[in-house]
């Protein structure tokens, strides 16, 4: 970091440098776009420095800015999204009947591979609508809560869950049917073990 | 007793349970469902199978070492320029230092503009002063707001009601919810759309109208990123006007010069 730049944006904005770089790797899927978006955002956070508040999520601010300049430097894409958005939400209650009867049948066919690759998971997560992307860029990969996701992306808790349900969906189809066509196994996970009891799940702190 | 959760209630919130985002009383009605619903077990343990193998094999590209040069050397420049902005506007400011905040702002930029070649003002006053007048008079005054909601929301509104396209500004930084809302006006005659922000708990007035219809030269004047922004003030409240893709902005409000400039320089419209 430059000499002269404050020391508190060095030591609470710097040190996410590579977790903004790899979500805008996601968020756009070009390295030069990445870091031009990477860069947009870290000027403006300089620039506005004094609005963020000592002692708040600063990556969760940064990333409110990463997403912002992104939507709205890929507007015209988003109008697109936007509808195809409303399309799949209204279909979202029998997709997750219809998947869920499914999986409770052959709950084996719709777990991940054991061995999951890097590359694979790239290249799948690539390949979902970005609006869905983004909310399973932030959920899974950065583990942000709903809370904090709706307030990155302007839009409401339900919209998240919605965007996030697909986007999963979305992502696990993709990489059950790649490692069908490349006859990898897709049972991680023993069949009895899958009817043991759930592992309990730890709450986020702040959600 | 009969848990109050059902299978297809598991199928529509298993994200949120597995995403640790229930509170105590739903994830005790949710885990007693489970109890005895081996189906919805197996639904439940995919899906927090699912998220783990992801999170374990996502790709964590890091920023590349001639993409951190280069961050540096741009933040660098940043630094030197804020400094720079900030000793001009300290040494214009300082001239009228024992005047109260609100006039001290409207009278620091005579000043400024023979101080700062830097900032490369123009000051001139003639009858772009009854623009200024007008704008200000509508932000002073508590005009109802005939529409709310978020800038889709807003946009769409505006979509049969003015001749040219209304975009909200987002102001990069500023909370989510600054938009409050907006209404029709006429400034100098001249159609507009009025749009109300709240912006670190000032109000902010933002007009946007046809710019041919309202000339902007003349004014104090200052290039801010690529736009040619016009300033004035009037009784302690600051206007910036400018261009963007052929439509005019005008904003209206009582935060400093300072202030108004970060904010214009922040204002995306798309």
């Amino acid at each position: 970091m430059a000499q002269a730049a404050p020391s508190r944006f060095d030591q609470e904005a710097l040190v996410h440098l590579d977790v903004l770089y790899g979500a805008a790797m996601r968020y756009t899927r070009d390295p030069r776009d990445a870091e031009d978006l990477v860069q947009d955002t870290m000027v403006a956070a300089y620039r506005f420095f004094d609005r963020f508040e000592a002692g708040s999520n600063c990556k969760a601010w940064l990333f409110k800015i990463l997403t912002n300049t992104f939507i709205n430097k890929y507007r015209r894409r988003v109008r697109e999204r936007e509808v195809q958005t409303q399309l799949v939400e209204e279909e979202a209650p029998s997709l997750i009947s219809e998947e869920a009867r499914e999986a409770s049948r052959n709950p084996e066919r719709f777990l991940p591979s054991s061995n999951l690759l890097s590359e694979d998971v790239k290249r799948a997560l690539d390949a979902v609508p970005t609006d869905y992307r983004m909310a399973v860029v932030l959920c899974d990969l950065e583990d942000f809560s709903y809370k904090e996701i709706a307030e990155i992306m302007d839009c409401p808790v339900g919209t998240v869950m919605s965007r996030l349900h697909r986007g999963r969906r979305l992502l696990q189809r993709s990489l059950r049917e790649y490692a069908v066509e490349q006859g990898i196994g897709l049972h991680s996970v023993p069949a009895e073990a899958v009817h043991d009891n759930v592992v309990p799940f730890v709450k986020k702190s702040g959600s | 007793m009969k848990s109050a959760v059902h299978c297809e209630g598991v199928w529509r919130f298993c994200d949120a349970f597995v995403d640790g985002e229930f509170g105590d009383v739903e994830r005790a009605e949710f885990e007693s469902h489970l109890e005895g619903c081996h189906d919805c077990q197996a639904i439940v343990r995919a899906q927090a199978t699912w998220k783990q193998a992801v999170r374990a094999a996502a790709p964590r590209e890091k920023a590349p070492d001639v993409f951190r040069a280069r961050l540096d050397a741009q933040l660098a420049r940043e630094v030197a320029s804020k400094e720079a902005l900030k000793a001009q506007v300290d040494a214009a400011l300082g001239e009228v230092a024992t005047v109260p905040p609100r006039s001290f702002v409207s009278r620091a930029w005579p000043y400024a503009a023979c101080g700062c070649i830097a900032l490369a003002l123009l000051v001139t006053r003639g009858p772009h002063a009854g623009v200024t007048a007008d704008l200000i008079a509508k932000h002073q005054r508590n005009l109802p707001i005939e529409i709310s909601g978020g800038s889709d929301n807003v946009r769409r509104w505006y979509a049969d009601k003015v001749d040219f396209p209304v975009r909200p500004p987002v102001f990069v930084g500023a909370h989510p919810g600054a938009l409050r809302g907006g209404r029709l006006a006429n400034v100098r005659d001249h159609q507009a759309a009025y749009l109300f922000y709240e912006v670190d708990g000032n109000k902010v007035s933002v007009f946007i109208f046809d710019a041919g219809e309202l000339p902007m030269e003349a004014r104090h004047h200052q290039v801010i990123g690529n736009r040619e922004v016009y300033f004035d003030a009037e009784r302690g409240y600051n206007v910036a006007l400018y261009r963007d893709h052929g439509v005019g902005y005008a904003i209206a409000s009582d935060l400093d010069q300072d202030q108004m400039m970060k904010l214009v320089s922040s204002a995306v419209s798309h």
